[in-house]
């Protein structure tokens, strides 16, 4: 059969992208912590994930943002960038419109707590739970740490257990030590 | 059923579609018929109400798209240079169809042909409709376009050999035309 030439098939997404004919942009950027999918709607990232494989994530963001999900770089190009300056240690905090409208009231309130935190530091689910206004929710808090459909950006790697242990991180305790120690952290 | 993501349908499909236009079009035309193709299918995937029959949806898109294109070549008026100006020496009616849809000697050879018979000839041969399609591109019935395409090649037969016409000699069989002519 014949083949779509490279060339071809690049400028398709990149006209794609210049008419605005997405619901859904991905791709795939390397980093220190294995390759990364990154996905981004007209409002926003939308998706970081560990697992780069794009067929297990574009049905979920088929499903919630729109089924014109295309692969194409163009409108991650500040995500990769702001990534890789984080990786370099020259970026302490991400300057990216995200889009979060695909979290429910609690886990949006969770996450704009979550990105509050500052770089090198740490803080605990209950402390979390008690910022956002419920004291009594730190597993349910950890719950939504586990889903956090932005992991790096919105920084769930920061939050620890109560006695300092790093309990669990949707990506693997090993990249959670990675980021904390890449900022500094002593574990 | 929902939608797959247009990205799976584009990756399952993308080749084939990119050999359909190959074969009828010279490669820079396929490139843009392929795309074109697909930018029209982006626009309107948010609009089909069911997953069913999306390999046919594109193949229709792309048919549509060749459609077009053979519409604006056969009213595109054509320049003919003096060393073409005489055809005596092309082939003769259906047997002269093995053209490409780029290849300006079809186009030079039909311009003297009332517009909707030239449109049919063109997109007959040149891009290897079929008759439904050819139809749908000129706001008429398949037997329209049947009727229209035949009209054409037997005029042309016509004024490319009129001795042959009037004498009664017989033309060799016509043969199928119009595959396979890709240049990918």
């Amino acid at each position: 059969m014949t083949q779509v030439p490279a060339e071809l098939d690049a400028e398709f997404r990149r006209h794609a992208v210049q008419e605005g004919l997405f619901d859904v942009s991905f791709g795939i950027a390397e980093s220190p912590v294995g390759d990364l999918l990154l996905a981004t709607t007209q409002v926003g990232v939308c998706r970081i994930a560990f697992d780069p494989d794009p067929e297990r994530q574009l049905d979920e963001l088929s499903t919630l943002f729109g089924s014109r999900v295309l692969g194409a770089t163009e409108p991650l190009e500040a995500a990769v960038a702001q990534l890789d300056e984080y990786f370099r240690g020259s970026r302490h905090a991400f300057e990216l419109p995200l889009d979060l409208t695909a979290v429910t009231e609690f886990h949006r309130l969770v996450l704009d707590r979550l990105a509050e935190v500052p770089y090198g530091t740490v803080t605990t689910y209950a402390e979390l739970a008690r910022d956002a206004g419920r004291p009594r929710a730190a597993r349910a808090v950890g719950g939504a740490m586990n889903r956090n459909p932005i992991p790096i950006v919105l920084p769930c790697h920061r939050v620890v257990g109560a006695d300092g242990s790093l309990t669990g991180y949707g990506g693997g305790l090993p990249r959670k030590e990675t980021l904390l120690t890449l900022e500094g952290v002593s574990l | 059923m929902s939608l797959p993501p247009f990205e799976l349908l584009y990756q399952r499909h993308r080749d084939e579609l990119y050999g359909y236009m190959c074969a009828r079009l010279a490669r820079e035309d396929a490139a843009d018929a392929f795309q074109e193709t697909f930018l029209r299918a982006l626009r309107t995937y948010e609009r089909l109400e069911h997953a069913r029959e999306l390999r046919g949806w594109l193949f229709t898109i792309a048919r549509s798209v060749l459609a077009d294109r053979g519409r604006r070549a056969a009213t595109r008026p054509v320049e003919v240079p003096a060393a073409l100006a005489d055809t005596s020496a092309a082939p003769v009616g259906a047997d002269s169809a093995a053209h490409t849809a780029d290849d300006p000697s079809l186009a030079e050879l039909t311009q003297g042909l009332p517009r909707k018979e030239r449109a049919a000839v063109v997109l007959r041969y040149g891009f290897d409709l079929d008759y439904d399609d050819i139809g749908a591109a000129l706001d008429s019935s398949s037997d329209a376009a049947r009727q229209a395409t035949s009209s054409g090649v037997r005029r042309l037969r016509q004024q490319l050999t009129p001795d042959a016409e009037s004498s009664g000699e017989r033309k060799p069989a016509s043969r199928k035309v119009g595959h396979d002519t890709g240049t990918c």
